[in-house]
């Protein structure tokens, strides 16, 4: 039985989530889940200390890299994972439109944000409290769209289930199982609420029912999930199928610097090198001293080596912006 | 009423030889309160009971009853409410009647003082009783000059030749006065004010010009005084129900007027029947929604009148009774609301006010939702007719079609059941006893997992099930606790059934 956990929300959902994400990749690690997605609220914050967590463990799960899209608009929650290195620049984007429209530590989506700028992204529409509310929001997209299913012990899961399977038929999208975890184990519950509470500016005695009910929104292990999910186990499996399709990781971030403006047929190392020795003139116009021009040709030697003028170029740029 | 504890005693009994009450402090026994006889033969309050009986012999000594007496006041201050709404307790054998305005329904200042005292002394009680502008003034008066009626701003002429034991304060500074050669009330006025705060307090000051009526302080009233009322007062005392059902209905209509002129309506209704004999009987009703309706006053206070476990007992008959809005309130014009909601829930309103009046207002709750998971706690029972609680509405929590999460009632506490194996590990049981009645499930929805508050109380987590039987009865059961690998078999209940 294999499982992969899509809905998890850390501690970097200030706030919200009570584990770490290190602890989630580590559970999840333990639980030998098939992959585990990190998807936190508006923000691909978490992502980072779940790599550094990843590189530790041996035979790690495979580790998704997503955000927990929260609109303004009455939309669902849409979890959103980049298949590949370019559609995670488009996630970026539009997390920084979001972020760019709102007061700091906000972030303001709407469902067209989305439909604009979701190139190669992976959509998980979660279920709101009434299963037809999803409808628009599958119907907003032709493909990579699944709607998830929980089973949280709320008392109508069963039913809840048929409903949800009943829209995810009619949007012709598969159902796809998540636990919509907070914290990684059920001890963390305690933690969660008093957060909560944190969140809502309330007392634990007056929080009442801004708290969750149970503990149960923990990794749980795989046959465990099969279990909740035992009328609908395509749910289940859909969750290997949908981390198969995922390619990006983290790895493929290095250091990337944007690139300045080159005049035509010029590499940036020549146009340096032409604005250093118009430089040098300028300072010295009676002439150059000799250990001044083999200075620069030294740093200008190193510069290439290291494939840095661009940086240096964004010197010049601000320098003279500066002097007017 | 100086001797009110020895009264309560002679009015009930003869006593052969002179009466005292003893009274105990600090170890010792003294003369708390002594009979008229008691008193010229000397002895005085305060007096060692020792040298008491070494001075009277044969003499009659009881211990004091502070309750009994303070209870007899009471009943005393319940019967002068038919003068003024405002009758205060002056410590353990004074009261304070505040007559403003009222002194013209029973022929003058001199006619009500003749009246209150009479009637009191008829009683068997020694009474004196003065009229003045302050409090204080009017009992230092009611102490040293009885009968005394002092003119607004005629206190200081009056107060000035009494001694200055009538200032009534401590030992310590009728000793300092008297080490100061003053001997009257005047002569203690004559001083400067900022000598004597200096000397003797700013308390003793204040009193000061309170009893000398430079200065106002208001009484503390014995109960709330009402926001308004009306009163009918009888030559002849009323037996008959027909007449005492009559007065109401017009005091309901005069009381009705008043409060439709304020713009008002009461919240709180008090009918106050005071009998010949001194008896007060109180009927209070509290109402809903404010209320100036004669005919629904009228009838609410008749059906708490006939719910009364001792129906109201006219003895020698009722010679004033009065109807009181103890607690107005501001009222919109009383329109029609189009809103059937707002119609609906005044009707609810209404229902309630008379099923309190015949009830009482704490036999008729209703459930006002609590913030909380557990199904116990989600709802307190309140008085229906307390406004505090009126905000709180319940939520529905569960879609229009859907079954209900909660059966409607729960009972008192949950009942633990003798529950068969269950299907799933946590799944409902194939069968379970309860009230040694066997049920089979049928079909069971669940499980509903909700976890104790942890900083509150410990407890199991619990699966709630709402559960048919074969012969179609619901009950939302659960089960206490979760299975476990280690053999602990989790108890089953019952909580509730579904209608």
């Amino acid at each position: 039985m294999s499982y992969a956990e899509l809905a998890v929300t850390t501690n970097f959902s200030f706030l919200r989530g009570a584990s770490h994400p290190g602890e989630f990749v580590e559970r999840a690690g333990q639980l030998a889940y098939t992959a585990i997605g990190i998807a936190d609220r508006n923000s691909l914050a978490g992502v980072v200390r779940a790599y550094e967590q990843w590189k530790k463990l041996e035979n790690p799960p495979k580790l998704l890299v997503g955000a927990r899209l929260v609109f303004r608009d009455g939309t669902p929650d849409i979890l959103a994972y980049p298949k590949n290195r370019k559609a995670y620049g488009w996630l970026c984007r539009l997390l920084s439109i979001g972020k760019l429209r709102a007061e700091k530590g906000d972030c303001l989506l709407d469902l067209k944000d989305l439909q604009e700028n979701r190139r190669g992204l992976l959509l998980i529409v979660m279920p709101p409290a009434d299963a037809k509310r999803a409808l628009p929001a599958l119907a907003a997209f032709k493909s990579d769209v699944w709607l998830a299913a929980s089973m949280l012990y709320t008392g109508e899961d069963r039913r809840r289930l048929r409903d949800l399977k009943a829209v995810a038929h009619a949007a012709r999208v598969p159902l796809i199982a998540v636990n919509d975890a907070l914290y990684h184990d059920p001890e963390r519950r305690d933690l969660q609420d008093v957060v909560t509470c944190i969140r809502e500016h309330v007392t634990l005695q007056e929080a009442g029912l801004k708290l969750q009910a149970n503990a149960e929104r923990h990794l749980k292990p795989a046959d465990e999930m099969a279990r909740l999910f035992s009328a609908c186990p395509e749910a289940v499996a859909e969750t290997v199928r949908f981390a198969g399709k995922i390619t990006f990781t983290l790895a493929e971030l290095g250091q990337r610097y944007p690139r300045e403006p080159v005049p035509r047929g010029k590499t940036a190392d020549q146009h340096l090198r032409a604005l250093t020795e118009a430089g040098l003139r300028w300072r010295y116009p009676a002439g150059v001293p000799p250990a001044v021009a083999e200075l620069a040709e030294k740093e200008l030697r190193f510069i290439a080596d290291g494939q840095i003028a661009h940086y240096f170029l964004t010197v010049h740029d601000i320098v003279k912006f500066a002097r007017g | 009423m100086p001797r009110l504890p020895t009264d309560r005693l002679t009015r009930k009994s003869q006593f052969s030889a002179p009466l005292v009450i003893s009274h105990k402090a600090n170890n010792a026994l003294y003369v708390y309160a002594l009979e008229a006889r008691a008193q010229k033969l000397g002895l005085y309050k305060g007096q060692p009971l020792a040298n008491a009986r070494a001075m009277v012999q044969p003499l009659e000594v009881v211990t004091a009853d502070e309750r009994a007496d303070a209870a007899l006041l009471d009943a005393i201050a319940d019967w002068c409410d038919r003068f003024t709404p405002l009758v205060s307790l002056d410590g353990a054998c004074g009261l304070f009647l505040d007559i403003t305005g009222a002194s013209h329904l029973f022929g003058g200042e001199n006619a009500l003082l003749a009246t209150v005292i009479q009637r009191i002394a008829s009683h068997g009680f020694a009474v004196q009783g003065a009229i003045a502008g302050t409090s204080l003034a009017a009992k230092a008066l009611a102490h040293f000059a009885p009968g005394s009626i002092v003119a607004c701003g005629g206190e200081a002429q009056t107060i000035a030749p009494l001694p200055i034991a009538a200032l009534d304060c401590d030992d310590k500074i009728l000793h300092a006065l008297r080490h100061a050669g003053l001997k009257s009330i005047g002569q203690v006025a004559e001083r400067l004010h900022s000598e004597l705060s200096e000397r003797l307090g700013k308390r003793f000051v204040t009193r000061l010009k309170v009893m000398l009526g430079a200065e106002e302080q208001p009484l503390q009233p014995r109960r709330p005084l009402p926001d308004l009322m009306a009163e009918q007062r009888f030559a002849e005392p009323v037996v008959t129900e027909a007449v005492i059902s009559a007065s109401l209905l017009s005091l309901a209509e005069s009381l009705g007027g008043i409060l439709e002129r304020q713009g008002s309506g009461a919240r709180l209704l008090e009918a106050v029947f005071f009998r010949a004999d001194g008896k007060v009987e109180r009927i209070a009703v509290k109402t809903g929604e404010a209320l100036r309706d004669p005919k629904v006053m009228l009838r609410l206070l008749r059906q708490k009148l006939d719910a009364l476990a001792d129906p109201l007992d006219p003895g020698f008959g009722f010679d004033v009774i009065r109807l009181e809005a103890v607690l107005a309130e501001e009222t919109k014009p009383a329109t029609v609301s189009f809103d059937s909601d707002e119609n609906a829930r005044r009707q609810v309103r209404f229902l309630t006010d008379r099923l309190s009046a015949r009830f009482g207002e704490h036999r008729v709750q209703r459930f006002v939702p609590q913030q909380t998971h557990i199904p116990e706690a989600a709802g307190v029972a309140v008085p229906a007719q307390d406004s505090d609680f009126t905000g709180q509405e319940w939520i529905l929590k569960r879609r229009t079609n859907d079954p209900p999460r909660r059966p409607l009632r729960l009972l008192q506490r949950p009942e633990e059941i003798e529950a068969g194996l269950p299907v799933a590990p946590d799944g409902p049981p194939k069968y379970f006893r309860w009230r040694q009645c066997r049920h089979d499930v049928a079909r069971a929805e669940g499980p509903e997992r909700i976890a104790m508050e942890w900083w509150r109380k410990q407890g199991l987590t619990r699966d709630y099930f709402r559960v048919e039987t074969k012969d179609g009865q619901r009950f939302w059961l659960y089960r206490d606790g979760l299975y476990r690998q280690d053999g602990f078999a989790p108890r089953w209940y019952l909580q509730g059934l579904f209608a």
